[in-house]
């Protein structure tokens, strides 16, 4: 199993956006770590280096939803050029995405440990706050969960955005802003002036979130559910445009 | 053994038909030339053919399989194109590896030779290297893959002669150590024409000629002699162009001539080579009759 093409392949796309994250690291270290306490041992003659104040874990979140996003398309080009098809290509990014959302959550929660903090804390969705094997599990799947939700949403903009050239990328690029801007601002005016009767969409979103009124707690499944479906969305998407990838003349 | 068979493939861009229901068959262990004109067509018919774009209507098949999707097939070709598909700041060794990764083989042996002797250094990067260099890369790749089927689209593109002159060599050598197909698209068809088995010319999105070289060259003549005898000579025979000097005309017939017709004294017939067939084929100017 571990020999097929797409594991391969996996490994491989796993093994670079390692070593890119690695190096978005040394980055991160270097600029908010290095210099400025460079500079405070200059002026102040101390390090001025406090742990608590590092993200280490959001500049991995951030990091997974852009190497999800990105490199699409040269994925596409040397995989299409060495006979891989565009099926098992998408597969493989996906196990890729898998690893590497498994590795951005051991930072995540080792950062978590340094700094003191429970793990109950960042899982916003479950409301059993006793400190149980079985909290710190749904909590650590939901968080691994979001994670992937984050990169699966990146990977769908990048395979939509591989789809298009350089004139059509400019143009989403520099368009979808400025119309989501505008879109927001009209329906924040609209929904200002009129008269809208919430409760549904509160009843909706407590559904959503598995929210009980009589003991104030979230059930973890509900929440758990949603975000499922999002990542099958997301996956599915991104596999409907990786399919019609191909290669262009810009 | 496996066969490609290309089933009424028809490509559009917009309103633009760029291949016109295009039907032919590769067989396996021979070497075919793909001519054409620019913009005729062929490097789109290899991106289809390996799925790197996609027909607007037809199928590629292997062994009645479509090569749509399918990896058994695709691990089985290789398109050495014009396009650099690799990354800019991968080195070339790493090419060598990313095709071991992707082939599950690479014959690294034959890669190394190939580097010392076009001179290619294994620790460059791909995006640093000359155009003639970016070739070379890709050449010494495609050699070295375990494909059955090879696609060479300009293979010589910014080669100077004693590269390419290496290039024929090692394509020769290797087909002898290993036979395969190999697809040969170039513009330089004196260089191939001793090279090549089989012969598609693409002219306008269409195949007008699909036929052993030989084959075609026996049935190429190039009619000289005083205009008139040329020119009578010639009625009703599938003239595809002429020439004429002074008072010499040279009539180029592709198809049979007429046995029962008798050959003035004036009048010299011999065989055209596959250039010059080619370029009155493909001449729009001219009015012929395709066969």
């Amino acid at each position: 199993m571990l020999k097929s093409k797409s594991n391969r392949l996996a490994l491989y796309d796993f093994n670079r956006s390692l070593i890119r994250l690695v190096w978005t690291f040394v980055w991160f270290v270097g600029i908010t770590i290095v210099i400025p306490v460079l500079f405070s041992i200059t002026f102040n003659g101390s390090t001025g280096f406090k742990l608590n104040s590092t993200g280490f874990a959001f500049v991995a979140g951030l990091y997974l939803f852009i190497d999800a996003l990105m490199f699409n398309y040269d994925n596409f080009k040397w995989t299409i050029q060495n006979g891989i098809s565009r099926r098992t290509a998408w597969w493989a990014r996906i196990k890729g995405i898998l690893l590497l959302a498994l590795v951005v959550l051991v930072i995540d929660m080792i950062e978590m440990f340094v700094k003191g903090q429970k793990i109950t804390v960042h899982s916003v969705f479950v409301g059993y706050q006793n400190e149980t094997v079985g909290t710190y599990l749904i909590a650590i799947v939901q968080l691994y969960m979001g994670l992937l939700m984050l990169a699966l949403a990146g990977l769908v903009v990048g395979c939509f955005l591989a789809l298009l050239n350089k004139r059509g990328k400019a143009i989403v690029i520099i368009g979808f802003p400025v119309v989501l801007i505008v879109a927001v601002t009209n329906l924040a005016r609209a929904l200002v002036h009129a008269n809208i009767d919430w409760t549904g969409i509160v009843n909706f979103s407590k559904i959503m979130f598995g929210y009980s009124d009589s003991t104030g707690n979230f059930n973890p499944v509900n929440s758990s559910i949603v975000m499922l479906v999002w990542i099958l969305v997301c996956g599915g998407l991104s596999y409907w445009f990786s399919q019609k990838l191909r290669l262009r003349r810009d | 053994m496996a066969q490609i068979k290309i089933d009424h493939v028809t490509r559009k861009f917009g309103k633009n038909e760029v291949l016109k229901d295009i039907s032919f068959e590769l067989e396996p262990n021979k070497i075919y030339g793909l001519l054409g004109r620019n913009g005729a067509g062929k490097s789109t018919l290899l991106n289809i053919m390996t799925t790197r774009i996609f027909a607007s209507s037809g199928k590629v098949t292997m062994d009645q399989q479509s090569v749509v999707e399918n990896d058994d097939i695709l691990a089985d070709m290789f398109l050495m194109s014009e396009v650099d598909l690799y990354p800019e700041r991968m080195r070339v060794e790493k090419i060598f590896k990313q095709a071991e990764l992707c082939y599950g083989s690479f014959d690294y042996k034959k890669a190394y030779k190939l580097a010392e002797e076009f001179g290619v250094k294994l620790t460059a990067r791909f995006g640093g290297l000359s155009t003639g260099y970016h070739s070379i890369v890709k050449l010494i790749v495609a050699l070295c893959v375990p494909v059955n089927f090879v696609f060479f689209d300009e293979p010589v593109l910014g080669l100077d002669a004693n590269h390419r002159e290496l290039f024929y060599q090692e394509l020769l050598q290797s087909y002898e150590e290993r036979p395969r197909t190999f697809v040969i698209s170039t513009h330089l068809i004196e260089e191939i024409a001793q090279i090549v088995e089989h012969v598609f010319i693409l002219d306008q999105g269409k195949i007008v000629i699909d036929d052993e070289t030989q084959a075609i060259i026996d049935r190429s003549y190039a009619i000289t002699g005083p205009k008139k005898a040329v020119s009578d000579y010639s009625v009703g025979l599938n003239v595809i162009g002429h020439q004429t000097l002074g008072g010499l005309r040279t009539d180029y017939i592709y198809g049979d001539l007429d046995d029962e017709r008798v050959i003035p004294d004036t009048i010299k017939i011999e065989h055209v080579d596959l250039q010059k067939l080619f370029v009155y084929l493909t001449e729009g100017s001219v009015n012929y009759v395709k066969e």
